[in-house]
C-alpha cells in the first residue's frame, strides 16, 4: 500500500515536470500566500490570530506566508524570504525558528545575528532586522508550508 | 528593501484630539497630529525545480493602516522658580539663570518624543548675544529610554561645540528622550545685565510634505542674568591715637556688607586684607575673637603670619547677601615714623576684599577687587553696572548707594587745655547767701581754653571741673554759693553756644557735657563763674589788727579736669576773696588847751592809755573810719556812714568842751547825749576822721 502509493506521487511529479517544462517558466509551479494578523494574547496567554487592516503604534503583527508547490514534481532549494516593514519592527519569534535573519536583506545569518562592539560580540538589535529567510531543501509536489514571523508597530 | 516597503502615504493628515493627547498650542509641547501609514509588505522566494532555478515567486501583497501620532516636547528644565524671577519650571523659558561675570551658565533642556512613532529631530542653537562666547560653549546631551532614567548606550554624555545656527540631529524613538546642557561662556557682561539665547527643535515628521501640522518647531528662550556681590566697605577708628603717649594704641573697626543690588549675589569664600601704611603696625596679632558676623556669614581663617605686623588677610570668609563681618584691631606706633598732626592725615590703611566669583582659581577675568583705594588694583567698575558706579570716600564720610566704601586717615589724640583767669576779689561781710539773693556776692570768673586738636567734652566725664574752698567744702563765713556756677561759650561760626548757664554739679562735680553736648572745639573758650558769698565775715582774721593785710580772704580753687583717653593732668586756678569793710579806729591825745578850736595836742594821738593826764587837762578824742576796700568803684564806696560817740561814755569823768567837734566827712551834730558826723560816704582806701574834746573834771584821780 506505501509502495504503490510512493509510486503514484512519482508518476504525478514526473507528469507535473514534464507540463511546467513545457510552459517554459515555473510561477505557477509555487504559489504564496500572505497574510497579515494582530497577534492578540488574552488574559489567560491563550494566543489568537485576528485578520488586521489597521493598527496602531505597539500593535503585534504577524506575517503569515503560506507556500504552496502546484506542481507534480519536488521544489527544491527554495528559499522564502519575508520582509520586515520599516516602522515595524521584529519582535524575534519566527515559525520555523530556523530562519535566518538580514540587515542588508542581502546576507544573512543564523539568529540571533551578532557584530563586534569595541572588542566584543554583542547581539544586534532587533529593530535592525529587515527580512528573514527560509531555506528548505525540498517542497514535496503538491505540498504546501507556512513560515511566519512576528513584528511590532513603532 | 525596507524603505521601499515603508512609504509614507499620509492619509488624512490633521490636528485633531486624539486618544486624550494633548492638542493645545503648548508652548513646550507640540499638538498631536495623527497620520496614517500604510504598511505593505510582500513575501519572495527562489527555488528550483529539477535542478532548474525558477522565476521569483511573489506572493500577494498586504496592507496594515497604521494610526500615526506625531508629537514632541521641548522643555527648559533650570529651576527658575524662586523670588524674584518666579519663573515656572519646565515651561519654555529658562529665566534669569544666574551668571558670574565672564563666566559660565548651563541652560538644561529636555527634548522627547511624546509620540507613538520615531522621529528625527533638528536641534537648532539660535542666534546668541555677542556676550556669549561661542568658541568656549559646548553642548552636552544624553538620551534617555522611554523611562526617562535609562541611558541609551552609545548616546550618553557627549559633547559638541556650541555654534550658533548649527543644527544636532537626533533620533528618537517612541518615548524616548534627550537631555542636554548648554554650557555658556560670557564675556564682558555686568551686573544686572540679561543676555538671551535661544534655542529650536523642528520635527521632520511633522515638516513632511503635506503635513499640515501647525507646529512644526517648538522655541526655548534662555536668558542669563548677571549676578555677583557687591562689597560695602566702611572703615572706622573707634579710638584714635594719642599723641601724648608713645604707648598708646589706636583702634579701627572694619564693617563689609555684602549690599543688597538689584543683582546681588551671596560671596563665597572672599578674602579681605588690610594693610596698614608704613608708621603703623598691628598692636596684637589678629585672632578670631576680633571678628563678628551675621547670622550666616563665616569668620573665615587668618592667614597666619602672612602679612607679619604690618596687617592680616581672611581667608574664606561667607557673606550672604545683606550680611556684614566686622572686624576691629589695634595699631600701634612702628617706632621708625615720627607721627604727629601734620603727618596723620595721610596714614590711610585701605582695606581690600577678593572674590573669585567661580571659585575658580584657573579661569580669569571673574576676580572682583574691592578697595577702599580707588584705581589699580580695584576692579568693580569692571563689573558693576554704570547705573551703579561705586564711590571711595577717604576722610570718614557716610557711604550713600550700594557699594559704596569709606574709610578714614589715622585718626589722632592730641589734647591740651588751659585754664587762666585768676581772679581776686573783695568782699564786705554780710551778703546775701542764695543764688536767689546775690546782693553784695562777688563773681570769680574762670577760662578754660582748648589748646589742642580735639573736641573737648562731647562725652559724659570727657572734662569736668570742681570749685573748692581752700577750707574744705563746709560752709563758714565765706562760701562759694550754690547754683550760681554758669558756663558761657561762643563757638563762633557753626555751632551752639551758651551765654550763663547753670551748670549743676554731681557729687561737687561739674560736667561740661552737660551744658555743651557738642563739646568745646578746637580753640574754643569757656568761661565759668561762680558767686561767693559772705556771711557776717569778719574783716580781720584777728581783733587786735587793722592792718589790710591781715584781711580776712578765702581761696577758692578750681579744677580742671579732663577724662578719657589722651587726657591732660588736672590743672587748677586759685580764685581769691577777700573780706573789705569800714574799720573803726579810736584814738586820744592830750590838748595842749582847752579851747574849742584849738588844735594843739600833747604827744601824738595814740590807741593806748593816757596816765599823764591831770584833772582840768582837756583830751582831744579822734575817731577815724576807714574803708579797707582797695579797688575804686562804686561797688567798694561804703555808703550812710554815721560816726557817733555817745557823751555817756566818759561824762562821768568829763565834759565835752562846747564847739570842739570837727569831721573831715559827715556833718557834725551834737546832741545833749552825743556827737556825731552823719551820713557820709568813703570810698575805697577812703578814711574819715571826727575830733572833739572833752575836759577832764577836777577831782579825778588817776587809775
Amino acid at each position: 500500500m506505501k509502495y504503490a502509493t510512493t509510486l503514484r506521487k512519482a508518476l504525478l511529479a514526473t507528469l507535473a515536470s514534464v507540463s511546467l517544462m513545457g510552459l517554459a517558466h515555473a510561477e505557477d509551479a509555487l504559489k504564496m500566500q500572505l497574510s497579515a494578523n494582530k497577534v492578540v494574547t488574552n488574559s489567560e496567554g491563550k494566543v489568537s490570530y485576528v485578520p488586521v487592516n489597521t493598527a496602531p503604534a505597539g500593535t503585534v503583527v504577524q506575517y503569515k506566508a503560506t507556500y504552496s508547490n502546484t506542481i507534480n514534481q519536488d521544489i527544491q532549494d527554495l528559499e522564502v524570504v519575508l520582509p520586515i516593514p520599516a516602522n515595524m519592527t521584529f519582535t524575534g519569534e519566527a515559525v520555523p525558528a530556523s530562519a535566518q535573519a538580514s540587515i542588508d536583506n542581502k546576507n544573512y545569518a543564523d539568529m540571533p545575528l551578532m557584530r563586534k562592539v569595541n572588542g566584543k560580540m554583542v547581539k544586534i538589535p532587533y529593530s535592525e532586522y529587515k527580512s528573514l529567510r527560509w531555506n528548505i531543501k525540498l517542497l514535496p509536489a503538491q505540498k504546501s508550508a507556512n513560515v511566519a514571523l512576528n513584528t511590532v508597530v513603532n | 528593501m525596507k524603505s521601499n516597503t515603508f512609504n509614507y502615504s499620509l492619509l488624512a493628515v490633521g490636528v485633531a484630539a486624539v486618544l486624550g493627547l494633548s492638542t493645545a498650542a503648548s508652548a513646550v509641547e507640540t499638538p498631536t497630529t495623527t497620520t496614517g501609514v500604510d504598511i505593505s509588505n510582500q513575501a519572495t522566494a527562489s527555488y528550483k525545480v529539477d535542478g532548474q532555478d525558477q522565476p521569483e515567486a511573489k506572493s500577494n501583497i498586504v496592507k496594515v493602516s497604521v494610526s500615526q501620532q506625531v508629537s514632541f516636547s521641548l522643555t527648559a528644565d533650570n529651576d527658575d522658580t524662586a523670588a524674584p524671577i518666579n519663573g515656572t519650571q519646565f515651561d519654555d523659558k529658562n529665566e534669569k539663570i544666574t551668571v558670574t561675570p565672564n563666566g559660565f551658565v548651563l541652560f538644561k533642556h529636555t527634548l522627547k518624543n511624546t509620540g507613538n512613532t520615531t522621529d528625527i529631530y533638528d536641534i537648532t542653537l539660535g542666534a546668541t548675544d555677542a556676550k556669549y562666547i561661542q568658541d568656549e560653549s559646548s553642548v552636552t546631551y544624553t538620551v534617555y529610554e522611554a523611562d526617562g532614567i535609562t541611558p541609551v548606550v552609545g548616546r550618553t554624555n557627549i559633547t559638541v561645540p556650541y555654534t550658533a545656527g548649527a543644527t544636532i540631529q537626533s533620533e528618537l524613538t517612541k518615548g524616548q528622550s534627550v537631555k542636554f546642557t548648554i554650557k555658556a561662556k560670557t564675556s564682558g557682561n555686568k551686573g544686572e545685565e540679561t543676555l538671551p539665547l535661544q534655542l529650536s527643535v523642528t520635527s521632520r515628521n511633522l515638516s513632511l510634505p503635506g503635513s499640515t501640522a501647525t507646529t512644526k518647531t517648538l522655541t526655548n528662550l534662555d536668558t542669563s542674568f548677571t549676578r555677583l556681590p557687591t562689597f560695602g566697605i566702611v572703615k572706622t577708628i573707634t579710638n584714635g591715637l594719642d599723641l601724648n603717649d608713645l604707648t598708646d594704641t589706636a583702634t579701627y573697626k572694619v564693617v563689609v556688607t555684602n549690599d543688597g543690588t538689584n543683582f546681588s549675589a551671596d560671596a563665597k569664600n572672599i578674602t579681605i586684607e588690610d594693610v596698614l601704611p608704613n608708621g603703623l603696625v598691628m598692636a596684637n596679632a589678629l585672632t578670631a575673637a576680633n571678628i563678628t558676623v551675621g547670622t550666616d556669614a563665616t569668620k573665615g581663617t587668618i592667614a597666619p603670619g602672612s602679612l607679619g605686623s604690618q596687617g592680616f588677610s581672611i581667608t574664606g570668609v561667607d557673606l550672604p547677601v545683606g550680611q556684614s563681618i566686622t572686624i576691629t584691631f589695634e595699631v600701634k606706633r612702628s617706632g621708625t615714623i615720627v607721627i604727629d598732626t601734620s603727618n596723620a592725615p595721610n596714614l590711610i590703611n585701605h582695606v581690600t576684599v577678593t572674590d573669585d566669583l567661580d571659585e575658580d582659581a584657573t579661569t580669569t577675568g571673574d576676580v572682583v577687587i574691592d578697595s577702599t583705594k580707588s584705581g589699580n588694583p580695584e576692579n568693580v567698575s569692571t563689573f558693576y553696572p554704570a547705573t551703579n558706579p561705586e564711590v571711595n570716600y577717604v576722610n570718614g564720610e557716610p557711604t550713600v548707594n550700594a557699594g559704596d566704601d569709606s574709610t578714614v586717615p589715622l585718626l589722632t589724640i592730641l589734647r591740651e587745655l588751659t585754664l587762666t583767669g585768676v581772679t581776686t576779689k573783695e568782699i564786705a561781710p554780710v551778703t546775701g547767701l542764695t543764688a536767689a539773693d546775690t546782693a553784695g556776692q562777688v563773681i570769680h570768673s574762670t577760662v578754660i581754653t582748648n589748646t589742642g586738636k580735639d573736641v573737648e567734652g562731647s562725652k559724659p566725664g570727657e572734662l569736668t571741673f570742681t570749685i573748692t574752698d581752700n577750707d574744705g567744702t563746709t560752709p563758714d563765713a565765706i562760701n562759694v554759693v550754690p547754683g550760681t556756677v554758669k558756663v558761657t561759650y561762643n563757638p563762633g561760626g557753626t555751632g551752639t553756644g551758651v551765654t550763663d548757664a547753670t551748670i549743676t554739679p554731681v557729687n561737687g562735680i561739674y560736667d561740661i557735657n552737660t551744658v555743651l553736648t557738642a563739646g568745646i572745639k578746637a580753640g574754643g573758650i569757656v568761661t565759668i563763674t561762680y558767686n561767693v558769698s559772705a556771711n557776717n565775715a569778719p574783716l580781720f582774721n584777728s581783733s587786735t589788727t587793722t592792718d589790710d593785710a591781715n584781711a580776712t580772704f578765702e581761696n577758692t580753687v578750681v579744677t580742671l579736669i579732663p577724662g578719657a583717653e589722651g587726657a591732660p593732668t588736672p590743672i587748677t586756678v586759685t580764685d581769691k576773696t577777700t573780706v573789705r569793710g569800714l574799720v573803726l579806729v579810736k584814738k586820744q591825745a592830750i590838748a595842749a588847751d582847752c579851747a574849742p578850736t584849738s588844735t594843739g595836742i600833747t604827744g601824738t594821738f595814740v590807741t593806748t592809755d593816757i596816765t599823764a593826764a591831770l584833772p582840768g587837762q582837756c583830751i582831744v578824742y579822734q575817731i577815724q573810719a576807714r574803708n579797707t576796700f582797695t579797688t575804686a568803684g562804686l561797688a567798694s564806696n561804703i555808703t550812710d556812714i554815721t560816726i557817733l560817740d555817745k557823751f555817756g561814755q566818759f561824762s562821768a569823768n568829763a565834759t565835752y568842751v562846747p564847739a570842739s567837734l570837727t569831721t573831715t566827712k559827715g556833718a557834725p551834730t551834737i546832741t545833749a547825749n552825743d556827737v556825731s558826723a552823719v551820713s557820709f560816704t568813703l570810698a575805697a582806701q577812703e578814711t574819715a576822721t571826727m575830733q572833739f574834746k572833752v575836759k577832764i573834771k577836777p577831782g579825778i584821780t588817776g587809775p
